[in-house]
């Protein structure tokens, strides 16, 4: 059974001390992964509508977590999600304690970016498919380098209508 | 080395890498090249484009090629060809190319694949009949021979999403940079 999850904890990678034209940047910056997120969102759609074509109903919220959590883990990282977390309130923390994706991202940032920049598309991947589901909701990530990996939590909140 | 023993080369280089559902790199890379149409007046720009992404990403991609395929290098630009269909082709696709047409000089080939990972799912869309829709491959060959110091033509002449017979990439030898490709750097 899920354990309940009492933090939350609003990850920030930007810096208080901005001038102008780092805040320009910033902007740019948000753009961008607003797009990818988008493009992240679509795949979702597609791909939970195929993974789920032969199965019955999910009942409940819950379910579909679950669902996310092994099937579609299963799909697109090759593997099952380690934790998963909820406040039984509409917050679900699915953390996966060596992500796949970030396995050859280097900790030191150059030019091809931060290692914030490759869970955006994974973001909108999960938002996408659990939407698709029936459960709206929002998605945002939070990453701890561990020895040559990265876990990766993803907050799962829920959007209420 | 003869030609049933690259293709086990191949399918042993298929088996040791790490795998991604063929769903969701064709979902993906539909929804990154839909996602350009719309950022491109011009197909002809988004075919550019295409290919310069696809170059980048081959200028990387052969450094992981010749860790992991653990091939010998080419003796001959048909080596070369064979050694793309058989074993590069299998190893991040999971299809086998053939090499043919030939020109007389040897320095022009094509290779013809009906399997296409990239496109499943698609279809093209009325207003971009010339958009070759998995350019993206030419890029990634030329890119990969490019650090090998062969610099080629790569264009697409047949693709089954514009209703030919099967999907056909012409690819031929404009320079060789120096007489025998370089070890990898290790």
């Amino acid at each position: 059974p899920p354990e309940v999850a009492a933090h939350h904890s609003a990850p920030s990678t930007m810096p208080q001390d901005a001038t102008a034209s780092e805040n320009q940047d910033l902007a740019i910056l948000a753009a961008k992964r607003k797009r990818l997120d988008a493009l992240g969102n679509q795949v979702g759609t597609r791909l939970v509508e195929r993974l789920a074509l032969h199965r019955s109903r999910l009942e409940n919220h819950l379910d579909m977590v679950k669902f996310i959590c092994k099937d579609f883990w299963e799909a697109v990282f090759n593997k099952h999600i380690d934790v998963l977390r909820t406040n039984h309130r509409g917050l679900y923390v699915l953390t996966d304690n060596e992500f796949r994706w970030l396995s050859s991202v280097s900790p030191t940032p150059q030019h091809s970016g931060l290692p914030e920049d490759f869970v955006v598309f994974p973001c909108g991947l999960i938002c996408g498919a659990l939407t698709t589901l029936g459960l709206p909701c929002r998605v945002t990530a939070e990453l701890v380098p561990v020895q040559s990996a990265y876990k990766c939590s993803f907050n799962v909140q829920m959007i209420q209508n | 080395m003869s030609r049933p023993s690259l293709q086990t080369v191949g399918e042993a280089a298929f088996a040791r890498c790490d795998r991604v559902s063929a769903e969701l790199l064709a979902l993906t890379y539909g929804t990154f090249v839909r996602q350009l149409l719309l950022d491109y007046e011009k197909v002809a720009d988004v075919n550019a484009q295409l290919d310069a992404v696809g170059c980048n990403i081959g200028v990387r991609l052969v450094e992981d090629f010749l860790a992991k395929s653990k091939i010998a290098a080419c003796n001959s630009f048909a080596h070369t060809a064979d050694v793309i269909a058989k074993v590069a082709f299998k190893m991040f696709l999971g299809v086998t190319a053939n090499v043919t047409s030939w020109s007389a000089d040897r320095n022009t080939f094509s290779l013809l694949f009906d399997d296409n990972p990239l496109a499943e799912f698609t279809e093209l869309p009325e207003q971009c009949p010339d958009l070759w829709y998995s350019n993206v491959l030419c890029g990634v060959i030329r890119g990969a021979l490019e650090m090998l110091n062969m610099k080629v033509g790569c264009t697409f002449v047949r693709c089954k999403l514009r209703g030919h017979d099967t999907n056909e990439i012409r690819v031929s030898l404009h320079e060789l940079l120096a007489e025998q490709p370089p070890q990898a750097d290790d």
